[in-house]
């Protein structure tokens, strides 16, 4: 399906989430563990998917999404909290969609990357 | 003293008799100019004898006296008899050159209150002293003419030691010139200085003084003038001069009949603090002062400060007020140019109401900390909340969902070969983390909801309305952000509001306002429901008055039956 990058301070869900990729088809290219590191990997490699978690430890993963807004990779939010508890931004964020990550499985990510196909 | 000062009196009556009779026979001065000159000094010798007696502890009197001496001892200079001729030329223009400057520089207070106007002083009493005895010492009789030069005749000095005609008339222009010119130039600088720095009610009680001595100065620079430019008499001058000699002490008693009359107000003071509640003390103490920017400080031994009414601690402002101090009950921050007596008087007969007011003042200062003190439990009380908040996202939950996607991930990898029954025990597991990870969102909201920390309390209010199952309309919210306490207050009022809505109102609709009104921070949350909630009638509703009044806020429920609720906090925010 394209290539994917995983950006979370937590390395068990990190972990988690690449085999999770790489069973839906993704090529993992590489993992982050706060917003700039997640940034410039994603400039590097410019992969289809970013999942990205909003809570990052030096910056909030919306802007992260914002700064890639121009570039060719697609967002998905990933989060411990519910999109009810995230407020305005998520839903203007031009990400591709929120996943709740007790909700993260193949078929959720499916349905929201498909969703925008 | 009295006796004295009866001495004093009447002996200024035969000094003026003598100086009179001198100015006409041997100065051949007109009888008019000789009956001003010496009315000028009985002016000063009755104005200054009235202010010693009604003020002894202020050396106003005793100057305005000594001037007035000084003045009758000048008319001596002008007799004929060599020793009487050269005893009075000596100090004879002390009076004008010096001591009439003095008082008035010193007025009211009775001292000089700068260095330069002291320093200015002791050189015009040195100058008014040494140049005459430096001239008695070069006297070149007969040619030699300090006064009425027109004349036949010629004074002559007893100490003459070196008569040198060109020394003395050197001695003589320096004199005339630096004393009565560039002395006169500064003092009514020194004044002009005064008059702008002055407080307001200063520059009332010292413009009448002051400008009477600018006038009686001007002569002695106009006369100066005449000597550089060697022009003519400068005898125009002469009544202006005169007028303004005799206002000086008239102004002087202006001044002290005020005083009086508002010593007449402390003793009104005393009848009206008798019904007047302690908070107006301050007010009363102005009125019968006249010194509307009149402050009192209260002091608190056990905090070693000093409070105002509202028990809020200020400190004594130096900037060039006065402060008088009532021991151990208050001090009272007045305008500089009151006279201290007065505010003593004042300050001794509001006593018993000072006395009263700063207990209150205390008890006022010990309730302010208190609100301080629960202000700030709550604020810390909302971090700490905020603090588990983010405690319960960074571990329990992240563990939690982790484990979750993990076992997603082992149902996904054993996929069709598992056992139906790991498949369900699997599906259990992953299904009960579902329902933990939600509790504990729950919970973590309960505690301190993220948006409200992240977004404020529109987003907030917004993520409530969103999880109600009763449809919430926000009419309005703030769109900028809010002091933390305030957004938390507010949120949690809505909250609480909200939550009995939906369990014990059975609403259909429910309507939030939050917005600001005249520096106040309103949260208003209305229903359609059956009414008849208590402000009391539960703890939620009793915990939200704590957390409200605990800012300085108000909430109050107007919730008659069958006619809805509407839950009203109102929480102070200046901006």
């Amino acid at each position: 399906m394209g290539r994917a990058i995983v950006v979370d301070d937590h390395p068990a869900f990190r972990a988690s989430a690449r085999r999770l990729l790489e069973l839906s088809g993704y090529e993992v290219v590489g993992e982050a563990s706060d917003g700039a590191s997640g940034l410039a990997l994603a400039r590097e490699h410019e992969p289809e998917l970013v999942l990205l978690d909003i809570t990052l430890p030096d910056m909030s993963g919306f802007d992260v999404a914002d700064e890639l807004a121009e570039s060719p990779s697609s967002v998905v939010f990933v989060s411990s909290r519910d999109q009810n508890d995230l407020g305005r931004r998520a839903r203007r964020s031009g990400a591709l969609g929120f996943i709740p990550k007790d909700r993260l499985s193949e078929e959720s990510l499916l349905a929201v990357v498909g969703s925008t196909r | 003293m009295k006796a004295l000062r009866a001495a004093l009196a009447v002996a200024a009556v035969p000094f003026g008799i003598v100086g009179y009779r001198i100015l006409v026979h041997d100065l051949h001065s007109s009888p008019q100019n000789a009956v001003a000159s010496v009315a000028v000094a009985w002016t000063f010798v009755a104005a200054g004898l009235v202010a010693w007696a009604r003020r002894p502890q202020n050396r106003v009197g005793v100057l305005m006296t000594f001037v007035g001496y000084a003045l009758l001892e000048r008319k001596l200079q002008y007799s004929h008899d060599s020793r009487l001729f050269t005893a009075a030329f000596v100090f004879g223009e002390i009076g004008l050159g010096a001591a009439l400057a003095h008082v008035v520089l010193a007025y009211p207070s009775g001292r000089l209150a700068t260095r330069v106007e002291r320093w200015f002083v002791g050189t015009a009493y040195t100058a008014a002293v040494a140049f005459p005895a430096a001239m008695l010492l070069v006297w070149d009789y007969p040619r030699s003419c300090a006064y009425d030069c027109g004349h036949a005749f010629r004074q002559h000095s007893s100490i003459p030691i070196a008569p040198n005609e060109t020394v003395f008339h050197a001695l003589d222009q320096v004199f005339k010139i630096g004393v009565y010119g560039v002395f006169a130039v500064v003092f009514i600088a020194l004044i002009a200085w005064r008059l702008w720095h002055a407080t307001p009610r200063g520059r009332r009680l010292l413009a009448p003084l002051l400008l009477a001595g600018v006038v009686a100065g001007s002569r002695a620079v106009w006369g100066s003038i005449h000597e550089i430019s060697g022009a003519g008499t400068s005898d125009p001058f002469y009544w202006w001069q005169v007028t303004g000699q005799i206002a000086i002490p008239l102004a002087l008693l202006a001044g002290l009949l005020s005083a009086r009359l508002a010593r007449g107000g402390v003793a009104d003071l005393i009848v009206e603090l008798g019904r007047t509640p302690s908070g107006g003390v301050r007010d009363a103490l102005a009125r019968a002062l006249h010194d509307p920017t009149l402050q009192v400080a209260y002091w608190l031994p056990m905090r070693q400060s000093y409070v105002d009414e509202d028990g809020r601690a200020v400190e004594l402002s130096e900037d060039g007020r006065a402060v008088m101090r009532l021991e151990d009950i208050a001090a009272i921050v007045h305008d500089p140019e009151l006279d201290p007596d007065l505010v003593e008087a004042a300050g001794a007969a509001a006593r018993l109401a000072l006395h009263n007011a700063r207990l209150q003042a205390d008890v006022r200062a010990q309730l302010g900390k208190v609100q301080e003190s629960r202000r700030r439990i709550v604020t810390a009380g909302d971090e700490q909340r905020r603090r588990i908040e983010r405690d319960l996202h960074d571990g329990a939950q992240q563990r939690l969902v982790a484990l979750a996607l993990e076992l997603r991930l082992a149902q996904r990898e054993l996929g069709a070969v598992a056992d139906p029954q790991i498949e369900r025990i699997l599906a259990s597991a992953v299904d009960e983390l579902q329902v933990a990870v939600e509790e504990l969102r729950e919970l973590a909201r309960g505690v301190h909801p993220a948006v409200l920390t992240e977004e404020g309390l529109a987003g907030a209010l917004e993520s409530l309305a969103g999880r109600t199952p009763v449809p919430v309309e926000i009419v309005s919210a703030p769109d900028d952000r809010l002091p933390p306490e305030i957004e938390a207050a507010a949120y949690f009022v809505a909250c609480e509001a909200i939550t009995n809505a939906v369990k014990h109102s059975q609403a259909t609709a429910i309507r939030v306002h939050a917005n600001r009104r005249n520096g106040r921070f309103v949260i208003e949350v209305e229903d359609d429901g059956i009414g008849g909630a208590k402000e009391n009638g539960g703890s939620g509703l009793r915990g939200l008055v704590d957390r409200v009044e605990a800012h300085g806020g108000t909430l109050r429920v107007e919730s008659e039956p069958g006619q809805g609720t509407r839950v009203v906090g109102e929480l102070p925010c200046a901006r």
